[in-house]
């Protein structure tokens, strides 16, 4: 009989939550997303995360393999999947093929291992590969099909592979996008005029993200993460968004409508909750959440691009270990938190 | 006119901040310890001579003034890093030609072969050898430092570094060692930051 | 009694599931008397205990078997009568498995106790009486680390103690002790209570159990219904939230009180005291029963054993017994765990005793605790943080304990951590987290060690370059001294000889005062006076007086004027202060003695003018010897007695190092000699005189007395000089002329000590036909005699011999070091050789010479019995190393030779072996360590053969 000999403790609840678990759950509540997206913008969503999946584990076992890792132990962990899914979600459903490609090999290679790998990644990958593609295929990035307009699966198939011909006018931009090219319009014509501005436009794309926001609720009750970096981020923006619109109402558009389109939900329940890339401590992720808020609330104002889900996280990411060394938790017995890095021995 | 009006300009602007700067070098003046001081004092004290300094004070002027800083195997490469901290340059791999790091010894003296010549006892640096001529010599093991000086001298050959063994007061957990650890020390790295993960994360 | 406390809510915990009914269903059972105990002599916190009792004592139960060494620190005490076996390492119930000592105890079955010590008035009793009798029983912390109790009760002088928290919550999965005490023993912990109440005087006290537990609480509270006398305070039960790790004792006392105990202090420092249950049991039962703390309850839980339950244990239980009690099914037990699944150790093996700190055994299948999934890279999900009570964030400390930035984990407080294993507990990525802050804590104590340690080597080898600076320093100084003094006698030595060259002394037998060559030859030449004066008489010689005076007189003027200069320069000397007291000593000696040369002269000034007008000298010569030799006999006492106060006082100062001390005491011991010899001249002289007895025979004795003092003072005289120019030789700085005088004086000094021995032995050979019939029977054994002095002088000059060879050894080292020309060498090294060849010369001489001593010696005892056997004797002894003839001794320079010659064997092989490594040639290597080897083999035979030798 050999007895084991280990520290304490020696039970532990990780074998059941494991980082797998996390992912799984993660996983699981994206299904209300994926099927709104599905509902609204057709088959596109789907193919593209399957897709996305595919290209993800190629490019994760392929960089494994290369760093000498044991393949078969990473793949489990399934932040790969998370990473691609993620991105998926948030690119055009009836994006070309060659775009999720482009943009899930970067976010594997490039932003997860290059950096580290798991766990060592200072930026959220799927956000760095949609800045990416954002960055270099604007035009591919912001054409979104109407809702209820989308081909069938196999016209959708044919063309995110480009078998078929693009189908004109079946695509218009995102209503953050039409919103953002919008010069000397008041609000209301602009919403008259625009086809991406419509009523049912908008109905889906909130419905959309109430779906996301049912997810999130979902992982909060499983206590997958903290509420305080969505509720940061979600509440920042809001307060943005209220004051900015009572200051000027023909300009600057409602709180519900910075909610409920884009990729607001999304991010403020999949993205900034994103555990290796944000602040350490809950202190750090409420300030982390606040940042994304107002960042995204300034880009969408006053900058270039009409969603800035990605950039704001992007940014903040830069910021976190700064959060980190300031928003240290009180340790028992402590009269006040210990602030940045030890001073050097005199 | 224009020229010798910016000359003066310049002149009177040097002065000043010259005065400015003069004022506060003497006034906020950081009365630190010098240099060697705190280089000594992240030297192990060992006295061993590894380095090939007559002691650890003599290597820390030497480090002072420009010697490498990986000549000590006794500290290792925890005062590699110290050091490299403390002066602000790159750690540097343990110099082999010095010698290798190894775990904390003493030495002991087989007492029953030691003829009494004291050889010893003038070699050691931190006086921990108690005897006297044509008597038996032995270590004073809490002063022993470890240095290995002895038993070069010792005509009998009768000295023999021990490894400080650990008692239920000092013994403590070791670090466990991680997948990426254990991966790392096996393969070549194709990333930079796999490199030294244990060390530097 | 049930109005609500209030409680406040500690940061973080986990909900482990609970595993506390398997063993809680059950009663407290006992365990049936083990046949040994075995007792560890530290089961605490503090220093070890000392033992009081040795093997093979019989000890009753309850006594002492090792008593508290230090304030931090507990006494233990036999749980059981029986004898002791063996106290001896053993392994020890540790997380490391280290071993440490251990108390056998064999039982005997009887139980019988030994007397007990009971208070039942201890409500009337001085709390420190209280305190002493929880020390002196054993008392330690229960429920974790087993801190002394005593310790923790004595609060600092200006702590008082407010709230008395007692800590029932036990907190950790599958443990149920304290659960089944308090059920069980519920009056036990009300009695300890009023104890502690009794000595720390508090205003309230709550009695912390978590609401899992409300059997417990009911008990509890109904034993307080039933003794309101013996309280005198408000005692509570408060029912808290289960919650692990809510029985830790700062998170209890957040709980119960909100206050939270500032790091850097302890509970005392708040006014709050708390302890566990069983430790207020314990105490109940030292105080009113005299029990020391020898049994505890144990829970022995886990799926590997069928009969699971609480156990009344001995302390020293082996933990075998109590799982087969328990029936363990060993092919199933994965895990075993003394203390509970959170923070508990892994047990190396079931070879371990229970002890006082055991209070759970849990043997674990493999199903309930499996293996510990591979850790996987930290997501930074913060799960840790939110599950850490010490708000810490261990992410970001393993982090630093991983990459061994030890000063940054201690900055973000990790010494703050308790190690409860929270967030190990809820790790998703299965890190150890409580072993990488386990190894952190002991990384960052072991570099405080190790800079104490480096401080303190620092301050020894400061101390000791010191030392050597200060020494050198010293020796210089002197070697200046004694080059100076040498100068200033060379300098005194020639203005004298240039005077007596001027003023043509007379007489040879004329005291010449010579300050360099000191007390010995003065003496020598007062001998040589006194025996010319003595023989005087007898030859009848009446030399013309008038003659005679005047070399006296000058002689006597000349002594004057150099004591007087002496003097001079010792005052002076003295006055500057450049001296060091042994320096002066010196010189006064010399002073003295030249005052005494002075003297002598001025004596023999006045008898030789008494001896002109007293015509007949016969008598007069011996008495004014003995005026003579009782001055100088006095004036050696003076010189004798002064230095060894100047020693004494050296001594007594400390000041001088322990060679010079040395040096002085046989520079005292001299004079002893000196005066004793001068002394027994006297009493000789005294003898011969008043007797008058015949010349013949009384004058040569004293003759022959005379010489041979005055021969050995020339020889140690000689001695000194040689190694004072040695001393200068080696040292170096001296010029070579000062050597060359040195040596010359060495020389002179030797010839003075060869003619001092020739007319000793000239005298003696001369005495002996003379001699009355008593001498005559000496007559035979001289042939020996001289042998002997002729071994002995061969001797001298053998080892003279030899030092010459080991100075020119040395100086063609030097030169070859030095890289000195061909020549120069090759001269040094044919001046080595022939030296060599001298000392071998001498050696054999030496070596026959011996042998012939040894012969003579060996005929002349065994003159009756067997003259023959005993000359091969030396013969054999001839053949093995020469000097020494005592078999020990010969077997230590053996010994030495044999291990020196193996250590030279030692090295030759590693660098061989360094060669080999580096690839080098090393066949010359190779031959040089075979040929050390049989040197090595052949010393260690020598070696063997010798103590087989000495053996038999």
């Amino acid at each position: 009989m050999s007895l084991l000999a280990i520290t304490s403790p020696h039970m532990n609840k990780s074998n059941a939550r494991g980082v797998g678990f996390i992912m799984t759950q993660v996983v699981l509540a994206t299904v209300p997303g994926i099927l709104a997206m599905t509902w609204f913008f057709g088959w596109g969503t789907i193919i593209n995360i399957c897709f996305a999946l595919l290209v993800a584990l190629a490019c994760e076992a392929l960089v494994l393999k290369l760093r000498k890792r044991p393949i078969g132990f990473y793949l489990k962990d399934g932040s790969a999947i998370v990473t691609a899914l993620l991105l998926a979600l948030a690119i055009p459903p009836l994006a070309p093929w060659w775009l999720t490609l482009v943009g899930v090999a970067f976010a594997i290679i490039v932003a997860k291992h290059m950096y580290g790998g798991m766990g060592y990644n200072p930026f959220n990958p799927a956000m760095v590969a949609y800045a990416l593609l954002l960055v270099s295929f604007p035009v591919d990035m912001t054409q979104w099909v109407l809702p209820d307009t989308a081909p069938s699966f196999s016209g959708t198939f044919q063309h995110i592979f480009g078998l078929a011909p693009a189908f004109d006018g079946m695509t218009s931009a995102t209503p953050l996008d039409a919103f953002k090219h919008s010069a000397n319009q008041t609000l209301n014509e602009l919403f008259q005029s625009t086809p991406a501005l419509k009523s049912e436009t908008l109905h889906a794309w909130q419905f959309v993200s109430m779906a996301y926001l049912l997810g999130g609720i979902y992982l909060l009750t499983r206590r997958i993460y903290t509420w305080h970096a969505p509720v940061g981020m979600l509440g920042s923006l809001s307060v943005m968004a209220l004051i900015f619109s009572l200051y000027d109402a023909d300009v600057y558009a409602s709180v519900s409508f910075h909610l409920l389109t884009g990729a607001t939900m999304l991010g403020a329940f999949f993205i900034v909750t994103d555990p290796v890339t944000t602040a350490t401590s809950t202190k750090g992720r409420l300030i982390f959440g606040i940042g994304v808020g107002v960042l995204i609330y300034i880009i969408r104002a006053f900058g270039n691009y009409p969603d800035a889900v990605a950039f704001a996280v992007l940014l903040m990411n830069f910021a976190a270990p700064f959060i980190d060394q300031y928003s240290q938790p009180r340790t028992y017995g402590h009269k006040q938190a210990r602030k940045g890095l030890p001073k050097k021995k005199d | 006119m224009t020229l010798l009006t910016a000359i003066l300009a310049l002149v009177a602007l040097a002065l000043v901040f010259g005065a400015i700067l003069g004022f506060a070098s003497i006034r906020f003046k950081v009365e630190g310890n010098p240099i060697v001081d705190q280089i000594d004092s992240l030297l192990p004290q060992t006295q061993c001579g590894q380095c090939s300094y007559p002691g650890c004070k003599p290597y820390a002027e030497a480090i002072a003034d420009g010697e490498k800083i990986n000549k000590c195997p006794p500290g290792g490469e925890n005062t590699i890093q110290a050091l490299a901290d403390l002066l602000g340059v790159e750690p540097e791999p343990l110099d082999a030609e010095h010698g290798e790091e190894s775990v904390t010894k003493v030495a002991v003296i087989r007492e029953d072969e030691c003829i009494g010549c004291t050889k010893c006892i003038q070699a050691c640096p931190v006086d921990a050898i108690l005897g006297a001529a044509k008597q038996m010599h032995t270590v004073i093991a809490s002063e022993c430092t470890g240095c290995d000086l002895c038993v070069e001298p010792c005509p009998v050959d009768c000295i023999d570094m021990v490894p400080v063994a650990p008692t239920v007061q000092t013994w403590s957990w070791e670090q466990p060692s991680t997948t990426a650890d254990s991966i790392a020390a096996k393969n070549d790295n194709l990333i930079i930051t796999d490199k030294g993960r244990g060390a530097a994360a | 009694m049930s109005q609500a406390i209030k409680l406040w809510d500690i940061h973080g915990g986990i909900h482990p599931e609970e595993n506390k009914s398997q063993s809680n269903q059950l009663p407290i059972s006992t365990l049936p008397l083990p046949k040994k105990l075995y007792l560890p002599l530290q089961q605490h916190i503090g220093s070890p205990s000392e033992l009081t009792v040795k093997i093979g004592d019989k000890v009753l139960k309850g006594q002492r078997l090792a008593e508290a060494n230090g304030f931090i620190s507990a006494s233990l005490h036999a749980p059981t009568s029986g004898t002791i076996v063996s106290i001896e390492e053993r392994q020890i119930p540790h997380a490391s498995g280290l071993t440490a000592e251990t108390i056998e105890i064999e039982t005997d079955g009887l139980e019988q106790w030994c007397e007990r010590e009971v208070i039942t008035d201890y409500l009337h009793t001085d709390p420190i009486a209280l305190l002493a009798h929880i020390r002196n029983h054993g008392i330690t912390g229960m429920g974790g680390a087993g801190f002394p109790t005593a310790v923790k009760l004595t609060p600092k002088d200006d702590d008082h103690i407010d709230t008395l928290i007692i800590n029932g919550a036990e907190c950790e999965p599958y443990i149920t002790s304290d659960q089944l005490l308090m059920r069980e023993r519920a009056d036990q912990v009300i009695d300890g209570i009023s104890v502690l109440g009794q000595i720390l005087k508090p205003k309230r006290c709550i009695i912390g159990v978590e609401d899992n537990k409300l059997d417990a609480v009911k008990a509890l509270r109904d034993s307080i219904d039933a003794h309101p006398k013996t309280l005198p305070f408000e005692v509570k039960v408060a029912a808290i939230p289960t919650k692990y790790p809510s029985g830790g004792e700062k998170q209890l006392i957040q709980i119960l009180t909100g206050k939270e105990v500032p790091h850097g202090s302890i509970p005392a420092d708040l006014g709050i005291v708390c302890q566990n249950v069983g430790t207020v049991a314990a105490i109940s039962k030292a105080v009113l029963e005299g029990e020391p703390l020898i049994s505890r309850i144990t829970t022995v839980t886990g799926d590997a054993v069928s009969q699971k339950g609480n156990f009344e244990t001995l302390i020293g239980t082996p933990i075998e017994d109590l799982l087969a009690h328990c029936g363990v099914d060993e092919s199933k037990l994965f895990r075993l765990i003394m203390g509970g699944p959170m923070m508990g150790f892994t047990l190396h093996s079931t070879d371990l005793p229970v002890i006082k700190t055991t209070n759970c055994i849990l043997a674990a299948t493999e199903q309930e605790f499996p293996n510990p999934a591979q850790a996987q890279d930290c997501i930074r999900c913060g799960m840790c943080a939110e599950a850490c009570p010490a708000e810490l964030l261990p992410q970001q400390l393993y982090w630093f304990s991983r990459s061994k930035e030890f000063d940054k984990a201690k900055h973000f407080n990790l010494f703050d951590c308790i190690e409860c294993g929270a967030c190990s507990f809820v790790c998703p990525s299965h890190i150890p987290l409580v072993q990488h802050f386990r190894f952190a804590k002991g990384g960052i104590r072991q570099e405080e060690q190790a800079h104490i340690k480096s401080e303190h080597a620092k301050m020894r080898f400061e101390a000791r370059q010191d030392r050597l600076a200060k020494e050198e320093a010293e020796k210089e100084a002197r070697r200046k001294a004694r080059a100076d003094a040498a100068a200033k006698a060379k300098a005194e030595k020639e203005a004298k000889a240039k005077l007596a060259e001027s003023q043509e002394s007379p007489t040879t037998n004329t005291p010449t005062a010579d300050a360099s060559e000191g007390d010995d030859k003065k003496a020598a030449i007062a001998a040589a006076i006194a025996r010319s004066k003595s023989k005087k008489p007898a030859s009848n010689e009446t030399t013309p007086s008038s003659v005679d005076i005047k070399p006296f007189k000058v002689a006597s003027s000349q002594a004057r004027a150099a004591h007087l200069q002496a003097q001079r320069a010792l005052n002076a000397a003295k006055e500057t202060g450049e001296l060091s007291k042994e320096q002066i000593a010196e010189q006064e000696a010399n002073v003295s003695s030249l005052k005494k040369a002075y003297e002598d002269a001025k004596a023999k000034l006045d008898q030789a003018k008494n001896g002109n007008t007293v015509a007949p000298a016969q008598e007069q010569a011996p008495s004014v010897d003995i005026k003579a030799l009782k001055v100088a006999s006095s004036q050696t006492r003076a010189a004798y007695l002064k230095a060894q106060r100047a020693f004494d006082t050296a001594k007594e100062a400390g000041e001088l190092s322990a060679e010079q001390l040395t040096e002085q005491a046989s520079e005292v011991s001299k004079l002893q000699t000196d005066y004793e010899n001068a002394k027994a001249k006297l009493d000789a002289a005294k003898n011969g005189s008043p007797t008058q007895t015949a010349e013949a025979a009384s004058s040569p004795t004293v003759d022959i007395k005379a010489l041979k003092v005055a021969s050995s003072q020339a020889r140690a005289a000689y001695l000194k000089s040689q190694r004072a120019y040695d001393a200068s030789k080696e040292d170096g700085s001296t010029s070579e002329d000062e050597l060359s005088a040195q040596l010359k004086k060495v020389e002179a000094l030797q010839s003075t000590y060869e003619k001092a021995k020739a007319a000793l032995d000239d005298a003696k050979s001369g005495k002996t036909p003379a001699s009355n019939p008593v001498a005559k029977e000496k007559a035979s054994p001289s042939p020996s005699e001289t042998f002997e002095n002729k071994y002995k002088q061969v001797k001298v000059e053998t080892s003279q011999a030899r030092a010459a060879a080991k100075q020119a050894q040395k100086a063609v080292d030097e030169a070859n070091e030095q890289g000195k020309d061909e020549t120069q060498i090759k001269e040094l090294e044919t001046a080595l050789a022939e030296s060599v060849q001298t000392y071998e010369k001498l050696n054999s001489k030496k070596l026959v010479l011996q042998e012939k001593v040894k012969a003579r010696k060996a005929v002349e005892a065994s003159a009756v019995s067997q003259p023959k056997e005993s000359k091969p004797a030396p013969e054999t002894v001839a053949e093995q190393p020469p000097a020494e003839d005592d078999p020990t001794k010969k077997l230590k320079e053996l010994k030495v030779a044999a291990s020196q010659s193996k250590a030279a064997w030692r090295k030759l092989e590693r660098e061989l072996g360094k060669a080999q490594e580096a690839g080098e040639d090393t066949a010359e290597l190779e031959q040089k360590v075979s040929a050390a080897k049989t040197t090595y083999e052949q010393a260690n035979e020598a070696k063997t053969t010798a103590m087989a030798a000495l053996n038999s």
